[in-house]
């Protein structure tokens, strides 16, 4: 077989870009993605003052304004993470509520249905709920009022939740007062 | 004015005798000194008569490190707003003086920016000023007062009590992973409590993870790049051209980003520092968190900032110089647990795909047919038959962890529909199910990843190379800087991935006096995790070095190449494995004889056998098709036998039998390999 030298600098030019961009797109994929979520949510970043933990200002310049543009693989660009709610008196537990359920939607709907999981017990913490069995239980008896469809809002998610625990009276005598 | 000046010179050098005795003078030293310093100028007075300026604490808080080409030093923090000195990077002792000065004045240090506040000395460096304050006595004097609310506000969320090294393993298909990667997760006190009621059963500790940590926060140190070039960032990042910066942000943000988008395993490493070690930790972290570095892949990456930050903390710990100089993740949590006493518990968190193969490991082969005849149906719940509710439990468990491992990201963001209402319709079916099934696995369980074999190698082989022309016995030696390829040890490793970097392997050949470069991998990363059911892994190989090429291009020449190639394993028995890929290289040597430039097609096969841990042959024949300006094709082969010694963290050896033949040569080497 013989082949030109034309065509041998089309191959070795065909190998030399194959090789770039298998390097390049592979962990560049997730990046673009996390770049789009993040402006179609406005790419609101989430503030130190907020009631959720959001990321945490460290120091004096705000070098996490820097590091949130840049950092495009960053989970919370990922998924459009928005805080920055201040004020953290009424409402704290809601305000972290909304946050946690924002960021954590996925696993807790997965660990809600099965009645069990880590990521249940951080909420079962946030909500101030102490018994977390009963608290685990007790939301997955009502998870079709809790997800009724594929994609609910962190809002709807939080307010759901908030009226299973107090429409149920042995999970709400264990849980601290919702506001 | 002559006079004063000589008063004032007397009396420096009368202070200057008296605080030099006094500082050997044991008990005063770390002490306050009685009457405390009264003013900015008293205080420059007594921290020159001390030395604190070079104290070694003051250079580790301003990450000051000798000048390798001249004297003195000069910090590794690169931004100049980090200094309250203009001179601070390359003077310690002017930043000591100007620290003080404002630290009294109680003047605003930082120009506002971006919405973040303007702070005073005191605020901005609460580890220094703590730091000098016992040092020089200044809490006996009054200072104007600061308000250091955005600080109050960081150590009240921090809340810290505990600190946590935090490792993110490989992901095999994700090259970006290929080393691993390290944070700090500070552990607060309400946190903390649940986690100590755990009782432990193995060394360090039961592995169990009560929710709670998920509300910590971690801290990492990373490279920071306007885009998302990721061939760019990992150049960049090689070449030391991006700037690093600490952020923090919930634990478990980095717990979906690891665990569930990228399925890699993460290894807690629980420390046990002092309450007043935290304290300077969290007040260290708070001074470097608004400035950055430049970011180096090789040392001054993420594990040498969190040794560098844990070093301020317990000055009684000795970390860094216990890392080779180019510093691997993986090597920082050897140095925590080579230092006595230092890591309290391990604990281990399971990626997505590490939970789904535990799991669907539990089914029985009913339950598991199950599963793959209803994991890809849109309503799988309808398929369930007879299986009883705990076995439907099981299967639609298994279900859920295949769609979050194939989907998690796209579930996040929404972008598949069709796959977020299939998921939908499984956890409403799992809902009416029995509670349960959490996956744990216990780190005693597991190849921990700093018991795995050490990051560097050196291999010498003795033995001969033949061909028609040529005779001669040879002295072959081979060093490599990181990390792990199929061959070698696998405990604390990923199985099947080989990712290499820096591998240099010479040959002399005494009969003819010939020392040559014999072959360099600049890098070689791969995998060959095999095909099955459950997981639909492709196997992969990707590279760039130096060959010697002895084949009708040229005798004996030195080649650039570079390959890739993707293909298929399997794996019939543990025990055996064999693969298969076939893709494309790119050759190029001035020595060839006819063309410079010279592009290949290539295919591979081989073959691995490994009845026990520590004894494996491996054999791989390579097929090439050379377009020179005369297309030939080119054969090799190499077949391996391998025993190894030792325990993989200490010193492990090996002793290979291996044997080469291309077109008319042959070589049989005796290597003997060692890991340090």
């Amino acid at each position: 077989m013989k082949i030109n030298s034309l065509g041998k600098s089309i191959l070795l030019a065909a190998v030399a870009l194959t090789m770039v961009a298998s390097v390049s797109m592979i962990p560049a994929t997730a990046s673009a993605k996390g770049k789009k979520s993040a402006k179609a949510s406005g790419g609101k970043l989430p503030g130190p003052a907020g009631c959720g933990l959001g990321y945490l200002l460290l120091g004096g310049h705000d070098m996490q304004v820097i590091a949130a543009t840049t950092n495009a693989t960053s989970y919370s660009q990922l998924f459009g993470i928005t805080t920055g709610t201040s004020g953290c008196d009424a409402g704290a537990h809601d305000a972290a509520m909304l946050d946690y359920i924002q960021s954590n939607k996925e696993v807790v709907q997965t660990e809600l249905a099965r009645g069990q999981g880590e990521s249940l017990e951080a909420l079962a913490n946030i909500t101030g709920c102490k018994d977390h069995a009963v608290f685990a239980t007790g939301l997955k008896d009502h998870y079709q009022e809790i997800f009724p469809s594929k994609d609910p809002s962190a809002a709807s998610i939080t307010d759901s939740i908030k009226r299973v625990i107090e429409e149920n009276p042995q999970l709400a005598s264990t849980c601290e007062v919702l506001s | 004015m002559n006079f004063d000046l000589r008063s004032k010179e007397l009396r420096m050098k009368f202070a200057a005798l008296f605080f030099f005795v006094a500082s050997f003078s044991g008990p005063l030293r770390n002490q306050a000194w009685g009457a405390g310093a009264s003013s900015a100028q008293d205080a420059i007075v007594r921290a020159e008569a001390l030395g604190l300026g070079h104290d070694p604490f003051w250079l580790k808080l301003g990450h000051y490190q000798k000048r390798t080409f001249a004297s003195g030093y000069k910090s590794e923090v690169v931004n100049p707003l980090f200094f309250v000195d203009p001179g601070g990077r390359y003077d310690p002792e002017a930043e000591l003086r100007a620290t003080l000065v404002k630290g009294f004045s109680g003047e605003v240090l930082l120009p506002a920016s971006k919405g973040a506040p303007a702070m005073a000395v005191r605020c901005q460096y609460p580890a220094r000023w703590n730091w000098l304050t016992a040092r020089l006595g200044l809490n006996q004097i009054e200072l104007p007062k600061v308000d250091c609310k955005d600080y109050q506000s960081y150590l009240e969320r921090m809340n810290a009590v505990g600190a946590t090294l935090v490792f993110s393993g490989y992901y095999v298909n994700n090259p970006s992973s290929a080393f691993g990667h390290t944070f700090l997760r500070i552990d607060s006190s309400q946190h903390e409590q649940q986690k100590k009621s755990v009782a432990g059963h193995s060394d360090y500790g039961q592995n169990s993870h009560s929710g709670s940590e998920l509300l910590d926060y971690g801290v990492g140190y990373a490279a920071n790049m306007e885009g998302n070039n990721a061939f760019f960032y990992a150049l960049y990042s090689v070449l030391g051209l991006l700037p690093g910066t600490f952020t923090s942000m919930p634990y478990y943000y980095k717990v979906r980003e690891y665990s569930n988008a990228e399925s890699r395993d993460l290894w807690e490493y629980d420390l046990d520092l002092k309450p007043e070690e935290i304290t300077i930790l969290v007040d260290a972290i708070w001074e470097v968190g608004s400035t950055y570095f430049n970011y180096s892949y090789a040392s001054a990456n993420c594990a040498y900032q969190l040794l560098y930050l844990l070093e301020i903390a317990a000055p009684r710990l000795h970390l860094i110089e216990r890392m080779p100089p180019y510093e691997i993740p993986v090597d920082a949590l050897k140095a925590v647990t080579a230092e006595p006493g230092l890591v309290s518990a391990i604990r281990y968190r399971p990626s997505t795909l590490r939970q789904l193969e535990v799991r669907y490991d539990l089914l029985t082969l009913e339950e598991k047919n199950k599963f793959f005849q209803i994991r890809k149906e849109p309503h799988p719940e309808q398929l369930l038959g007879a299986l009883s509710p705990e076995s439907s439990a099981k299967v639609l468990d298994t279900v859920l962890d295949d769609i979050d491992f194939r989907y998690f990201t796209e579930l996040s963001t929404n972008s598949m529909p069709d796959v977020k209402q299939r998921k939908q319709n499984v956890l409403l079916a799992r809902a009416k199910l029995p509670a349960g099934g959490q996956v744990t696995v216990d780190v005693e369980d597991v190849d921990r990843p700093d018991r795995g074999h050490p990051s560097g190698r050196y291999t010498l082989a003795f033995g001969s190379q033949s061909d028609p022309t040529f005779n001669s016995g040879a002295i072959d030696g081979e060093f490599r800087f990181a990390i792990h390829d199929i061959y070698d040890r696998l405990e604390g490793y990923l199985p099947y991935a080989t990712v290499e970097m820096g591998r240099f392997q010479f040959r002399w050949l005494p009969a003819v006096n010939q020392f040559n470069l014999q072959s360099l991998s600049i890098f070689n990363t791969g995998s060959i995790a095999p095909f099955s059911r459950l997981e639909s892994n492709y196997s992969w190989r990707f590279g760039a070095g130096l060959e010697r090429v002895r084949d009708r291009r040229c005798d004996n020449c030195q080649a650039a190449d570079t390959y890739l190639m993707a293909g298929l394993s399997g794996q019939p028995f543990h025990e055996l494995m064999f693969y298969g890929l076939a893709g494309a290289m790119g050759e190029a040597s001035t020595s060839f004889a006819q063309d410079q430039w010279i592009p290949d097609l290539s295919g591979v096969a081989g073959l691995r056998f490994k009845p026990f841990r520590t004894f494996q042959i491996d054999a791989e024949a390579e097929w090439r098709r050379v377009f020179d300006l005369q297309t030939f094709d080119r054969l090799a082969g190499t077949a391996k036998a391998r025993w190894d010694f030792g325990q993989p963290d200490q010193s492990p050896f090996a002793l290979q039998l291996e044997y080469t033949a291309e077109v008319s040569s042959t070589d049989l080497f005796l290597r003997y390999i060692r890991y340090f």
